[in-house]
């Protein structure tokens, strides 16, 4: 039996064809689909390169549901080693365009692990000038006031 | 604008969500926009393990942040709260009783304490507030470890829970 093909459209104008099953991992398209079934979907605020690593994500946590294709079904410990290897490999701009990606199409496995990378990269700076410098967080506060902040969240070291 | 700070609000909150509440809470120095979100974490954990004993002046400070704050808490529902504490001079037992009473008026879910004073001799007994028990209709999971909580379900008349 021939698997159902919906095409995702990019930013650019790029079309993508994906399996039902995989896009469907977005409950925005499940829905989108169930609205407008055979219809192309505009996703207008996606790059191509995001949309193509969405849909790579999805393409690996897709559930083989009738034991047939080529879905992948890993087990859930080769899964997260996947996971923790995708986001590795992104920039940190790129991350952020993917966070928003999963947040946007509601995915919420893609969600929790681009946080979850955003987090680690928080905890690893050693203080917040690094945080700061990490993400170009343009610090609004005089000394004074970073000072008196500090003083009231005291935690002991 | 960074990047980072073009994210909501709430994609923030749940970045960090996924940190240590100390660590959360030591992004409120990065810039006005973070300042006050780590109050909206739905999950927070709390340890006095390293504090000293007695404690001193940063110790009770970081006590009074804790008491001032938790009333003020910002999340709607607060996921899980978990505190541990070792120091029976700092988190004391009516402390303790009183974060739990705030958890349970701001709908903790999961609670978790655990206690393991390291006074000599007798140790003093951490009671649970009477709302725990009566008033606490999101509560899904309680958690107690250590040796020094007393637990007092108070008896139930009709249909009280």
């Amino acid at each position: 039996m021939s698997k159902k093909m919906i095409v995702l459209k990019s930013s650019e104008g790029v079309s993508f064809v994906v399996e039902e099953a995989v896009a469907r991992q977005s409950k925005i398209i499940s829905f989108l689909v169930e609205e407008f079934p055979d219809r192309e979907l505009p996703l207008t605020n996606m790059t191509s390169e995001i949309l193509r690593k969405t849909i790579e994500y999805c393409k690996k946590h897709v559930v083989e549901d009738d034991g047939g294709g080529d879905s992948s079904s890993s087990s859930s410990g080769d899964l997260k080693e996947w996971d923790v290897k995708f986001v590795a490999e992104i920039d940190q701009p790129r991350l952020m365009d993917l966070l928003m990606a999963a947040n946007y199409l509601d995915i919420p496995s893609l969600l929790d692990v681009t946080c979850q990378k955003v987090a680690d990269t928080i905890a690893a700076c050693n203080d917040e000038k690094e945080i700061r410098a990490t993400f170009n967080i343009e610090n609004d506060f005089t000394e004074e006031e970073v000072e008196a902040i500090r003083m009231e969240n005291q935690y002991p070291i | 604008m960074d990047r980072i700070s073009g994210l909501s609000d709430e994609l923030l909150v749940k970045i960090l969500s996924f940190l240590p509440t100390k660590d959360a809470v030591s992004t409120s120095v990065l810039s006005k926009q973070w300042k006050f979100l780590w109050m909206w974490l739905p999950k927070l954990e709390y340890n006095d393990y390293y504090t000293t004993n007695p404690p001193d002046t940063s110790d009770f400070m970081y006590r009074d942040f804790i008491d001032k704050n938790l009333p003020l808490h910002r999340a709607p529902v607060l996921e899980s709260l978990v505190l541990k504490s070792c120091n029976p001079e700092l988190f004391r037992p009516e402390v303790i009783r009183s974060w739990v009473g705030i958890a349970v008026s701001r709908c903790v879910r999961e609670l978790t304490l655990r206690i393991r004073y390291n006074s000599i001799g007798n140790k003093p007994v951490v009671p649970l507030p009477g709302s725990l028990y009566t008033c606490c209709n999101f509560l899904t999971a309680l958690k107690l470890e250590g040796e020094s909580v007393f637990v007092d379900v108070p008896q139930c008349e009709g249909d009280c829970c």
